[in-house]
């Protein structure tokens, strides 16, 4: 099957107008499937950490979401021990108008501002919630053991 | 000339209005068509005959082949000698098969008007090599103009007749054929960006009505309700729910008032400018405000998927369906864990079976079939009954199973007491034990050795025998026969164990089943959403 014409394009502007602190790199051999890395944003408790994603294209692109999921280790409210993101343009708020760029920088915005009350792994959002600073303490904690 | 040939062979006269269609879909309209480009390979749900009618009643664009880059010219340069003559084989295939048109991936649009005028109008305006190549070009197509006749014939006849709306089968021959008013460059001037596909369109694109944003009709028509999302569709780009989009004709004083201005804006060369035009905008004209879904010159996404709520409501009724039977089948695993259990047991595990039966004695095995029959039917009758409150298509399931069960049970036509089990579980653990039963079954034994799922295939032994009368003589007698009481206790015990695992494997096995099914249904992503939900325990 071919690559749409948008995938090659959203490629080749991926590459030619890399965002900072993001980058995507679609596998040789499946340019539907991209290696990405996300840098923690300043300011966050990821701050410093480089985070590795994995990003596939499905058939229905972009007509369904991309699915993307953490491969670093991370401690966050909205992700879960296998890297699942919780994040409502990832489900139900998809639209084709969104990119692979615009879900990486909603993925970043993510670990800037995370989001307690719509928890994933609900052990970390409840301790963001009643021990904010010790949750941002083991955040750190883990940014630096897995993230480095 | 379909309708007059009543004798041809059923066969060759559909074929005959297929390639009718096909001529017809393939008709140029504005340099589009009535054919989608292949931008989106999913099997398409939408409507296509609606999709063609709105593009006929000029409701939505044409289907274009996208242009992969912005350029004011599509064909840029003349075309070389070896080009015109390339153009000119395309020709003659296109005039032996006309599909082969989409498949040309050289060509941005390969439909041309049939009409002199505009020939003349290209002819005079382009490059002399151009032109020719287009004359040649031309010429195939004016092949395809007795096509429009045929096609009127067609109209008349009833067979896929669909194709063509009602409302615009009126006034379809003639649309835009006759006279577009710009010639091929020109009307590919000054392309847009298809923000969903980032392909290159005409500036007669779709707007969204909501907020004005463009939007071509293959990207158009593939937004749609999910049954995982069945709420109206959103725009994209604003998120306003009932999508719906508005289209503005070239054939309009509007557009070509736009097209006015877009010429004189082009003349500054002010490259800013030239992102904005390809965006969609045309300069000085305002931002118009949001139409409503309502207002009849827009198409919905709704209106081009017309079946959709009648395919979701099945799809509900399914999914009830199944999960009327999910609740069965937890009620039943859940009351008749124990007695299932020694059903399996029985079924599956002969020896223990046996041993059984050679203690509770022989007789069971020589009851006749017909109380096995008449149990089945009991069976049935009941269960019948008890589904009367859940949808109606459960029953056939339930039948299924029961005959299942039964057929199993027929396999070892020891089981026989244990037939009843499955369709009033909750009698058997509330009910107390009839005093019948006390007395005749060594159920006070059990209960002194036993645990509680023994006390409920004794329960269960007192159903069956409160059914039938025929069985309580038969299974008192065999427990008279059985002089070891409390090893029928403990045996039983043991079986019931066995058989518990058993029973629970196959419940959860048969569970899971359906709720992978279920899952399937739901979408995939749902899935993960849901599985999500709960944390994961390292």
């Amino acid at each position: 099957m071919a690559l749409p014409k948008r995938i090659i394009k959203e490629t080749e502007r991926l590459m030619a107008e890399p965002t900072p602190g993001i980058s995507a790199v679609p596998h040789e051999d499946n340019l539907r499937y991209f290696d990405v890395e996300i840098s923690g944003p300043d300011g966050s408790a990821y701050e410093g950490g480089k985070f590795k994603l994995e990003l596939f294209l499905p058939e229905e692109y972009p007509m369904s979401p991309p699915k993307v999921r953490f491969l670093t280790k991370i401690y966050h409210p909205n992700i879960d021990k296998l890297g699942r993101i919780c994040l409502d343009i990832l489900k139900d708020k998809w639209s084709p108008a969104h990119q692979i760029r615009t879900v990486l920088l909603s993925i970043q915005v993510l670990l800037s501002d995370p989001n307690p009350d719509d928890p994933l792994a609900n052990d970390v959002a409840q301790e963001w919630k009643t021990n904010k600073e010790k949750a941002i303490a083991t955040a750190k904690e883990w940014t630096e053991k897995y993230a480095k | 000339m379909g309708n007059s040939n009543t004798k041809r062979s059923e066969e060759s006269l559909s074929s005959t209005i297929r390639k009718k269609n096909k001529e017809f879909v393939d008709r140029p309209i504005n340099y589009g068509c009535l054919v989608t480009q292949g931008i989106y390979t999913a099997k398409p749900e939408y409507d296509i005959d609606v999709v063609r009618g709105f593009i006929l009643k000029k409701k939505l664009s044409p289907f274009y082949k996208g242009m992969e880059s912005y350029s004011d010219n599509p064909f840029p340069g003349a075309l070389t000698s070896s080009d015109n003559l390339k153009n000119t084989v395309l020709d003659e295939t296109l005039k032996q098969n006309p599909d082969s048109l989409n498949d040309n991936s050289e060509s941005v649009n390969n439909s041309e008007s049939d009409s002199q005028t505009l020939r003349k109008k290209i002819y005079r305006r382009s490059t002399a090599s151009t032109s020719d190549a287009r004359r040649s070009r031309h010429n195939s197509f004016s092949s395809m103009k007795g096509g429009k006749n045929v096609l009127n014939n067609g109209n008349r006849s009833d067979n896929e007749d669909s194709l063509i709306s009602p409302t615009s089968s009126s006034h379809t021959p003639k649309v835009d054929a006759e006279h577009p008013i710009y010639s091929k460059e020109e009307f590919f001037k000054f392309p847009i960006e298809c923000p969903i596909c980032f392909l290159y369109y005409p500036r007669n694109i779709n707007y969204t009505r909501c907020c004005d944003q463009p939007i071509c009709t293959e990207c158009f028509i593939q937004i749609k309700r999910t049954f995982s999302n069945p709420e109206p569709t959103c725009c994209p780009y604003c998120v306003q729910p009932n999508f719906g989009v508005t289209y503005l004709s070239p054939d309009s004083e509007e557009y070509q008032k736009q097209y006015e201005i877009l010429i004189k804006a082009k003349e500054q060369h002010n490259p800013e400018y030239e992102k904005l035009l390809s965006q969609g905008s045309t300069p000085g004209k305002k931002r118009r405000s949001s139409i409503s879904h309502t207002d009849p010159h827009i198409v919905t996404s709704d209106d081009i998927y017309p079946g959709w709520m009648l395919k979701y409501e099945q799809y509900q009724r399914e999914q009830r369906r199944l999960e009327a039977m999910r609740v069965r089948n937890f009620n039943a695993q859940v009351n008749n864990s124990a007695t299932v259990a020694l059903l399996d047991a029985l079924l599956q595990i002969p020896t223990n079976e046996n041993n059984i039966l050679n203690r509770n004695g022989n007789s069971i095995r020589t009851l006749g079939s017909d109380l096995e029959e008449l149990m089945l039917l009991e069976a049935i009758r009941r269960s019948l009954a008890d589904s009367s409150s859940p949808t109606e298509d459960v029953e056939p399931v339930n039948l299924s199973v029961i005959e299942e069960n039964n057929s199993n049970v027929n396999d070892n036509t020891s089981n026989i007491s244990i037939t009843n089990e499955p369709e009033e579980p909750t009698e058997n653990i509330i009910d107390p034990d009839s005093p019948v039963n006390i007395n005749n079954n060594d159920n006070n034994i059990v209960n002194d050795t036993a645990n509680d799922t023994s006390n409920d295939v004794t329960n269960d032994n007192a159903n069956t025998d409160d059914d039938n009368p025929n069985t309580i003589t038969d299974i008192t007698t065999n427990d008279n026969d059985n002089n070891t009481p409390e090893e029928t206790g403990n045996n039983s015990e043991k079986v019931i164990i066995n058989n518990n695992n058993n029973n629970n494997n196959d419940n959860s096995n048969d569970n899971n089943i359906e709720l992978s099914d279920n899952t399937i249904n739901d979408n995939i992503e749902t899935n993960i959403i849901n599985s999500t939900s709960t944390p994961v325990d390292s």
